[in-house]
C-alpha cells in the first residue's frame, strides 16, 4: 500500500497548554552537541582535570595516613601538590584549571549555537510557534551551561564527596560548598553568555571561532599593556577575562591574590558582563527578520 | 478571545518597510476552507502572511486571526497555527524525524506524542524512505514536504503556506497539489496558501485574493464553487425583449448587438429561475455559452488595472 493511501489523520492528542518552550530546545541542542563528531574524544579529554585532582587527592590520602606507612611520601611530595591538602586552595586549583576546558568547550559546543540557525535561516520554524525570544535564548544558554557545569560543577561536586569519603567533615565548610557550588555557576553563565553573543554575530562558525579569539586574546593583550605602561598596575588586569575567572576563584576559595583589586570587584564585572551580553543576544534575537 | 465568524478579519492593515509601502489598507474577511494569496513578487502576500502571524506588527489597522486580535501577543494564537515558509528553514545535521518531532514539541506536544505524530505526517507527505536522513541532503522537492510535514505535526486549525510549490519539477509540485487538497479535504484544515502561480491556486483554493503593490486589488471565488455560484453565460434571446421581468433584467447586462446580453448568475437566480422565466414569458433562448472567465483573465485585468492607477 502506497503510504500517501493511508491519508491523513488528524491527532488526537492535547497540546499542553503552558509548556516550558525552552525545555525542547535544551534537549535538541543537548543532543545536537553530544552527537557531533568527535564530541565523545573531548568529553573524555575534558575528563582528565577532574582524574588529576582526583588522583592527587588520593594520592595526599594516603600520604596524611600514618597507619598507612606512607608519611615519608608527604616530603617528597612537590610543594604544589602539598598545596592542594588545603582543601580550599584544592578547589580553587580545580576550578582555575577549567577555565582553559570553558574555552574548549565553548568553541565546540556553544560556537554554533545560534550562528549554524541564522546560517539555515532557521528562525521561522522557531518563531512560528509559540515561543518567545527570551525562550530560545534560554534553551540555548541551559544547554550550553549544561555542558560546561557538566566539567566543572559535577566533577567538582563529585571531588568533595570523594574528600568526605577520605578526610570526613574535616575541612569542609559551608563556605567551601558555596564556593564550589557559586564559581562554577557564575564563571559558566559568563562564558555561556559570552559565546552565545558571539555566535549570534555571524552566521559563519568559522568568524565565530576568529571573533571569539580575538576578545579573549585582544582583552588579555590590552591588560597586559595597560599594566605595562602604568608602571606594573595589576588593577589593568581586571580587563582580562581569565583573570576575571582567576580573581572570582580568590573570592570564593579565599586564597590569597597577587592584584591590588579587591576579588569581589571581578564577581562583580563577571555578572554585570553577563546580564549586559544575555540583554545583547536577547535584542540581537528580538531584531532578526523571520 | 472573541468569537468570530470569520477566522480571518482584517480592516485597513497597512505596513512599510522605512519609506517603501508594502501593504496599503489591505481588508479582507477569510472563513473557513481554502483561500489563496495572489500577487506578483513583491506584491505583499509574505508580508500580509507575516503580520497574521504576528512576525511584523501592522503600522495602521486592527484585525482578528483564529478570534485574537493582532495586537494581543502572538504566542496566544500560534499554537494553533502551521507555517511553511517560502525560504528553506531546516536545521542541517538532523534527520527528518527528530526536525518534525522537535517542531512539534516547540509548538507543545508531549515528546513521545511528537515523535509518533512526527512519523505519520512524514509518511504522509511522502518522505516515508527518507525519514532518517540528514535534511541537508535533501532535495528541493523533499524539503518542500520537509517544511509541510513541520507544519502539520500539530494539527493546527490554520495553515499557512508562502509559495509551497517553489523551486519543484512538475511532478512533485502535482504531488504537493494533491497534498494540500487532500489536507484540506480529509482534516478540514483551514488553509491559507501564497503563490503567484495561478494554476496552484486554481487547482487548490476555493477564493482568491489578488493582490499588487501591496494593495488588495480583488478577490474572485475559484473552481466548481465558482462556477456554482458566480457563473456568467453569453445568451442570444428573441421575442418580446420589453416583457422581461425586473428580476431577471438585473441579470442581464446586454451586449453590442441586439438580442445578445450576458447573464450573471448566483445563489438567488440560478439556471432554473432564467429558464422558467423565459417559458412565462414566451421568450426563446436561441444561444446559451458559457463565458469562461478564467483566474488568469481577473488576475491580468485586476493587475492591469492597478498599474493604471
Amino acid at each position: 500500500m502506497s503510504i500517501r493511501e493511508k491519508g491523513y489523520h488528524p491527532w488526537s492528542g492535547t497540546l499542553i497548554a503552558k509548556p516550558h518552550h525552552w525545555f525542547p530546545i535544551v534537549r535538541f541542542s543537548i543532543k545536537q552537541i553530544y552527537q557531533k563528531r568527535f564530541a565523545k574524544v573531548l568529553f573524555a579529554i575534558e575528563l582528565i582535570p577532574f582524574l588529576v585532582f582526583l588522583f592527587f587527592s588520593y594520592i595526599l590520602y594516603i600520604a596524611n595516613r600514618p597507619d598507612m606507612a606512607f608519611v615519608s611520601l608527604l616530603k617528597e611530595l612537590p610543594a604544589e601538590v602539598k598545596t592542594l591538602d588545603y582543601f580550599f586552595h584544592s578547589f580553587y586549583c580545580f576550578g582555575t584549571t577549567v577555565f582553559f576546558h570553558y574555552i574548549i568547550l565553548s568553541l565546540f559546543c556553544g560556537s554554533d549555537l545560534i550562528s549554524a540557525d541564522i546560517r539555515s535561516n532557521a528562525f521561522p520554524l522557531y518563531f512560528s510557534k509559540p515561543l518567545s525570544p527570551l525562550d530560545y535564548l534560554l534553551g540555548k544558554f541551559i544547554a550550553l551551561l549544561f555542558f560546561l557545569l557538566l566539567f566543572s560543577l559535577v566533577p567538582g561536586l563529585l571531588l568533595l564527596l570523594l574528600k568526605l569519603a577520605f578526610s570526613g567533615f574535616d575541612g569542609i565548610s559551608l563556605r567551601l560548598i558555596i564556593g564550589i557550588v557559586a564559581f562554577p555557576l557564575i564563571t559558566a553563565s559568563f562564558m555561556s553568555l559570552f559565546t552565545l553573543w558571539v555566535s549570534s554575530l555571524s552566521s559563519n562558525s568559522r568568524w565565530v571561532k576568529i571573533i571569539f579569539f580575538l576578545f579573549l586574546f585582544g582583552l588579555l593583550s590590552l591588560s597586559g599593556i595597560l599594566t605595562g605602561i602604568s608602571g606594573g598596575d595589576t588593577r589593568f588586569m581586571l580587563f582580562d577575562i581569565s583573570t576575571n575567572i582567576s580573581q572570582t576563584g580568590h573570592f570564593f576559595f579565599h586564597v590569597k591574590s597577587n592584584i591590588v583589586a579587591s576579588p569581589w570587584i571581578s564577581v562583580l564585572i563577571l555578572v554585570f558582563t553577563a546580564g549586559t551580553l544575555f540583554y545583547l543576544v536577547a535584542r540581537k534575537i528580538k531584531r532578526i527578520e523571520v | 478571545m472573541v468569537m468570530q465568524a470569520h477566522i480571518i478579519e482584517l480592516n485597513n492593515i497597512s505596513y512599510s518597510y522605512g519609506s517603501t509601502q508594502a501593504l496599503s489598507h489591505v481588508s479582507m474577511n477569510v472563513s473557513q476552507g481554502v483561500f489563496g494569496l495572489l500577487g506578483p513578487n513583491g506584491a505583499g502576500k509574505t508580508t500580509l502572511m507575516k503580520i497574521l502571524m504576528g512576525f511584523l506588527k501592522a503600522s495602521a489597522g486592527h484585525g482578528t486571526i483564529l478570534g485574537h486580535t493582532l495586537s494581543e501577543d502572538p504566542r496566544l494564537f500560534r499554537q494553533h497555527i502551521g507555517y511553511m515558509p517560502e525560504s528553506d528553514c531546516l536545521i542541517p545535521y538532523t534527520d527528518a524525524v527528530n526536525l518534525t518531532a522537535y517542531t512539534g514539541a516547540l509548538a507543545g506536544m508531549p515528546w513521545h506524542e511528537a515523535i509518533k505524530r512526527a512519523h505519520e505526517v512524514l509518511y504522509y507527505v511522502g518522505l516515508e524512505d527518507s525519514r532518517y536522513r540528514m535534511v541537508n541532503t535533501y532535495s528541493t522537492g523533499m524539503k518542500q514536504r520537509l517544511k509541510l510535514a513541520t507544519a502539520l505535526v500539530h494539527d493546527p486549525k490554520l495553515l499557512f503556506l508562502d509559495e509551497p510549490t517553489s523551486g519543484m519539477d512538475p511532478s512533485s509540485r502535482g504531488e504537493m497539489l494533491t497534498l494540500i487538497k487532500d489536507i484540506a479535504k480529509k482534516a478540514q484544515m483551514n488553509i491559507i496558501l501564497s503563490s503567484h502561480i495561478l494554476a496552484d491556486i486554481e487547482a487548490t483554493c476555493q477564493q482568491v485574493y489578488i493582490m499588487n503593490r501591496g494593495e488588495l486589488v480583488t478577490e474572485k471565488t475559484v473552481g466548481e464553487k465558482a462556477l456554482a455560484i458566480d457563473a456568467r453565460y453569453r445568451v442570444r434571446l428573441q421575442g418580446d425583449l420589453d416583457s422581461i421581468p425586473d428580476v431577471m433584467q438585473s441579470h442581464l447586462i446586454p451586449a453590442e448587438h441586439a438580442g445578445h446580453f450576458q447573464l450573471k448568475l448566483d445563489h438567488s437566480f440560478d439556471k432554473n429561475t432564467f429558464f422558467k422565466c423565459l417559458q412565462d414569458q414566451g421568450i426563446q433562448l436561441r444561444e446559451f455559452i458559457p463565458k469562461t472567465e478564467t483566474l488568469a483573465n481577473t488576475f491580468e485585468a485586476a493587475i492591469g488595472e492597478n498599474h493604471e492607477h
